[in-house]
């Protein structure tokens, strides 16, 4: 159970790298969805922010931990030690 | 809008996160140590203060006068609250200021523990009748044939009029509406209507 987990947690360098860029735009999408509705308070865009906004941040930070355990994987710092 | 507060901080936040996810997907730096805790600071804590007082100050501005006018089909009611020349208690209402921009808000709030979220629920409904059906009626229609919800709750005048002094207690009208509201303080003949157009709850 838990070497499956590992295992589809594991992320190579190339999309670790992939995942966070993928992470900094979606976060760069939800906070200007944030702004939009800051500046231009309409029922549509307090929506929007609320609830689209807040899933793709959530999301984006979800993704930065999947990178930094994947990270931490990969150096052995957490799962199975390097024999000494 | 720049004098709020957590206008300037949601602002300020997301700058510094944006900056920091800008600078990342630019220069893409090794994934060191340094840059695992400016992310957490660009992917996590910024853009969750952030999302939070930009929540906070969204949520208020849901609260004013303004954003209720936001659907066209309010703009009747809207009009009549900010006629300096009005007398319905809606305007009168408006023009105190402890109501003020925000009176719409002020007098439809649910109030208790759970109010805020109540009424939150209860403006998502409009908002779902608004977009599945009315937001194609003409103001005339809507003027014509929109009611409120439920009966307009006594508790919510008697929130700030006070039920206690003699001179309230002496209009033998109010004997009827104590505990009760089997007879509203906005109906017609007695306190209302509270809008012109205003009709009986369905």
């Amino acid at each position: 159970m838990i070497g499956r987990l590992r295992r589809w947690l594991a992320l190579d360098e190339v999309r670790a790298r992939r995942v966070l860029v993928t992470a900094c735009a979606m976060c760069l999408v939800a906070l200007a969805l944030f702004m939009w509705s800051l500046f231009w308070p309409t029922v549509l865009s307090v929506m929007v922010a609320m609830s689209v906004g807040q899933a793709i941040g959530t999301l984006s930070l979800a993704l930065y931990v999947w990178v930094v355990i994947a990270d931490l994987l990969r150096s052995r710092v957490l799962g199975e030690k390097r024999d000494q | 809008m720049f004098a709020e507060p957590l206008v300037l901080l949601s602002l300020v936040t997301a700058v510094i996160a944006a900056l920091l996810l800008v600078h990342y997907l630019v220069r893409k730096p090794p994934f060191n140590t340094v840059t695992k805790l400016l992310l957490l600071a660009g992917l996590g804590v910024f853009p969750i203060l952030s999302a939070g007082s930009g929540n906070y100050a969204g949520f208020e501005q849901t609260t004013k006068r303004e954003f209720c006018n936001g659907c066209h089909v309010m703009r009747p009611w809207v009009a009549d609250a900010e006629d300096p020349a009005s007398t319905s208690l809606a305007a009168l209402h408006a023009r105190n200021d402890l109501f003020g921009d925000r009176n719409c808000y002020t007098c439809h709030a649910d109030y208790g523990m759970f109010g805020t979220v109540a009424t939150k629920m209860g403006g998502m409904r409009h908002v779902y009748y608004y977009v599945t059906e009315y937001h194609d009626w003409p103001i005339a229609r809507f003027v014509d044939e929109i009611r409120i919800r439920r009966p307009f709750p006594n508790s919510t005048c008697t929130h700030c009029h006070s039920t206690t002094l003699p001179f309230w207690q002496q209009v033998p009208d109010h004997k009827a509406m104590q505990d009760t509201d089997a007879v509203s303080c906005a109906s017609k003949g007695c306190h209302g209507p509270a809008h012109p157009f205003a009709g009986a709850a369905r």
